[in-house]
């Protein structure tokens, strides 16, 4: 049972994170807050944007300030899976040899995998069970990963040629979808300041521990929601198929495959962080809807007439939103 | 803090009351649907035993009811009902969450925050819980429609006023022997039987003191009351109703002369009419004493062109080369009515016989009128029950079936309701009063059921 003490503290870490990744990073709140939703769900983030926006710079921030052990892996059509998992490496010990295991640079709190789609699926499957068990097999060995764990991935929206989209089974394990999108001129100024004046860049170092983290994620995870509100989030799924009755006729006119019950899941524990971070008690209608295209963005998939016209599904999820009322 | 439940208890009431006005509308909205058809179609069919608007509005009321009813026993899901009271309230699924946590006491941190929230807002229900507005549309259009129905229905002329014409009654003989018919079914007006004819839309202003009993049977008959028309306009009227107008008003008023208007319609009618007409009715206009111009009245009213100037109707009065022979004549008050053999009265069957003296048309006010009853047997060859006795007033509008002038006595007469009504329309008689006219017709020919 949560104590009001430690829902004090808990709330009280994640402020004071937040605060301090916002004070490195020039806007991209939106993004910010996908990512330490991610952080409090056990869940990873698939962020989408061209190179030089500040992606790398935002999860190494919230590594550092958390004391998170952090690692970047640069995808390329040459990576092998063993390159990211680890392998095993003959060593020798009292003069006997033997196989040691070297983990790969998943093995981190924090995984940024950049241009994630630029490595063969063979590679990008290497992510599937770290980023869904928490594990990572080598050979006949498992080994856990350490918690917190998130593993946060990015997409070069512009640069197709030469790149494997990511498999649907892939794309359903992340969380959140986040767009990265250019700064606007304040806050272009500003970055231009931050990072030629002075010391530059300094990564922000914050008393929040990986317990707290923990703590905030049990806290998050026990924020209550409403029946009602749990049957809207299920409403809500079942409209981003065809076949449902619930559907507007967009879904029903582009969309092959709907959103899976692991968005259900992913929407409700989203909504709680969110409201956990806005220092709420409850799920709130505002939670769902902040978080409602974030989630089901990356996991509608479109059919042939969709892709030929060019549908769009951030179109198609505002449909969806509209045909499907909070209280009915 | 306020447990959920005495929360929500005021809320959960409010929602019972929409849940019943919600199928109460649409039951308003059927029902009051349904009873606009019945009226049309039942005016449409003319039902006449259908009272459409007083059915309609019961049907109304008891769908209302009913639907209310129902409503209101209707299960309510509570988390659902919450979340739009939340929405109604703007607390933020504050109240849906609350009733989730329940008595969780894992909880209780948050649900103590949660209540913290809703503690500076007042919960409302009307504001939680707006009647939809559906529910008003629809309950505003059934309504609506269900007044509708009553007005439209009331408004519309009544089925069985507006049955359709029957055709001449055949066999309608001027009875001979009403008197002492009359006197031997002793009927009084105090009878059920002139109770009955008077709620069939005969308007009694005086009983028919020599109505018929027609099969024996006393209550298998109707008296025939005399009806309170309306005035006939005087623009509609033809010289010689004029004129009798005129007589009449002078004869009964012993100070009166001649009216502006009267002098007006005289006046057109002598520019209309030709010369020796004209001169007449311009010294009659210009009779300045009551005795003068009641005489000169008169004497206008015996010359025979007047009848030339009577409009459109026939004026033909049946001539004694119709082979006619006299027969057995029931005079009125006055004596002025003289019937033809086969029972005709002396002037065509619209005209009055009597000088403007219709017992049933031409008595619009006054005290109680005498209608004189002119009977006699019906011949043994017409019908199978017997000896048949029809009625008829000197004014009824009766014509021989038969044009053939060597047609004998006692050949069955008809009624003519083609100039009934003609008589009845020139009075500007309400519709409802054409019905009584017809049914009192009816009546007197066929002797009653």
């Amino acid at each position: 049972m949560i104590t009001e003490a430690e829902l004090q503290r808990a709330s009280r870490a994640m402020s004071t994170l937040q605060t301090a990744v916002g004070e490195v990073i020039v806007g991209h709140d939106d993004v910010i807050r996908a990512t330490l939703i991610a952080l409090l769900c056990r869940g990873n983030v698939l962020l989408e944007g061209v190179p030089g926006l500040g992606k790398t710079l935002l999860v190494r921030a919230l590594a550092h300030a958390t004391g998170l052990r952090f690692s970047r892996i640069q995808f390329t059509p040459d990576l092998m899976p063993a390159d990211i998992v680890g392998t095993d490496i003959i060593s020798e010990a009292d003069g006997r040899r033997q196989f040691q295991f070297s983990p790969g640079p998943i093995f981190a709190n924090v995984v940024l995998a950049d241009e994630v789609n630029r490595a063969t699926p063979k590679t990008q499957s290497a992510l599937l069970e770290a980023m869904e068990e928490r594990t990572v097999t080598v050979g006949t060995h498992t080994y856990a990963l350490e918690e917190p764990y998130v593993v946060l991935a990015t997409e070069n929206p512009i640069e197709m040629e030469g790149t494997y989209p990511l498999p649907e089974a892939q794309l359903d394990r992340f969380m959140l979808k986040a767009v990265v999108t250019f700064p606007d001129l304040d806050q272009l100024v500003e970055i231009v300041t931050r990072t030629t004046e002075g010391e530059g860049i300094r990564l922000p170092r914050t008393d929040v521990t990986a317990q707290d983290i923990l703590l905030a994620r049990e806290v998050a995870r026990q924020i209550p929601i409403a029946d009602a509100v749990r049957t809207y989030i299920g409403r809500l799924v079942s409209a981003t198929h065809p076949s449902s009755l619930l559907s507007p006729t967009s879904v029903r006119d582009f969309i092959s495959y709907g959103a899976s019950p692991r968005a259900a899941i992913a929407l409700t524990l989203a909504a709680k962080a969110n409201a956990f971070l806005d220092g709420q008690a409850h799920v709130r209608p505002i939670d769902i809807e902040r978080l409602f295209r974030p989630v089901f963005a990356h996991r509608l998939i479109l059919n042939f007439r969709g892709e030929s016209e060019g549908a769009s599904v951030d179109s198609i999820l505002g449909d969806v939103w509209k045909k499907v009322p909070l209280a009915s | 803090m306020t447990s959920i439940d005495t929360l929500s208890r005021p809320l959960v009431h409010r929602a019972r009351t929409l849940a019943g006005l919600a199928v109460c509308a649409v039951a308003v909205a059927i029902a009051s649907s349904i009873g606009l058809a019945l009226g049309i179609v039942a005016h449409i069919l003319s039902w006449p035993v259908l009272d459409v608007p007083g059915v309609s509005l019961v049907l109304v009321i008891v769908a209302a009811a009913t639907g209310y009813g129902v409503g209101r026993t209707r299960p309510i899901a509570t988390s659902a009902l919450l979340l739009r009271a939340d929405v109604g309230l703007g607390t933020e699924a504050r109240l849906s969450t609350l009733h989730a946590i329940g008595d969780r006491h894992d909880l209780q941190p948050y649900a103590v925050r949660i209540a913290a929230g809703l503690s500076a807002r007042p919960l409302t229900p009307h504001i939680a819980l707006p009647i939809p507005r559906k529910v008003i549309a629809l309950l505003a259009a059934g309504i609506t429609i269900a007044l509708a129905t009553v007005v439209l229905m009331a408004a519309l002329p009544d089925p069985r006023a507006q049955a359709p014409y029957p055709g001449p009654v055949p066999g309608a003989l001027l009875p001979t022997d009403v008197p002492s018919r009359r006197a031997s079914a002793g009927l009084s007006p105090t009878d059920p039987a002139h109770a009955q004819a008077s709620s069939d839309g005969l308007a009694a202003k005086a009983p028919a003191s020599t109505a018929p009993a027609a099969s024996g049977s006393a209550s298998e008959e109707s008296d025939v009351d005399v009806v309170d028309l309306p005035t006939r306009p005087q623009s509609t009227l033809s010289l010689e109703e004029t004129l009798q107008q005129i007589e009449g008003h002078v004869a009964a008023d012993q100070e009166s002369t001649l009216s502006d208007s009267e002098l007006a319609a005289l006046r057109s009618f002598a520019d209309a009419a030709p010369s020796p007409l004209a001169e007449a009715l311009r010294e009659l206009m210009a009779a300045s004493k009551r005795a003068e111009t009641l005489a000169r009245v008169r004497a206008v009213l015996a010359r025979p062109d007047v009848a030339a100037q009577t409009g459109t109707r026939s004026r033909e009065a049946p001539s004694a080369d119709s082979g006619l022979e006299p027969v057995a004549v029931a005079a009125g008050p006055e004596g002025e009515s003289a019937l033809t053999p086969a029972g005709l009265p002396a002037s065509t069957p619209e005209e009055p016989s009597g000088h403007g003296k219709y017992p049933f048309f031409d008595e619009p006010t006054g005290g109680p009128a005498e209608i004189t009853l002119i009977g006699s047997t019906l011949p043994s060859a017409i019908g199978t029950a017997g000896e048949y006795s029809y009625y008829v007033t000197k004014s009824v509008p009766v014509e021989p079936p038969v044009a053939d002038p060597s047609t004998p006595a006692g050949t069955p007469l008809s009624l003519s309701f083609e100039r009934a009504t003609s008589i009845a329309a020139s009075r500007a008689l309400p519709s409802d009063v054409l019905g009584a006219v017809r049914a009192y017709f009816t009546q007197i020919t066929e002797g009653g059921p």
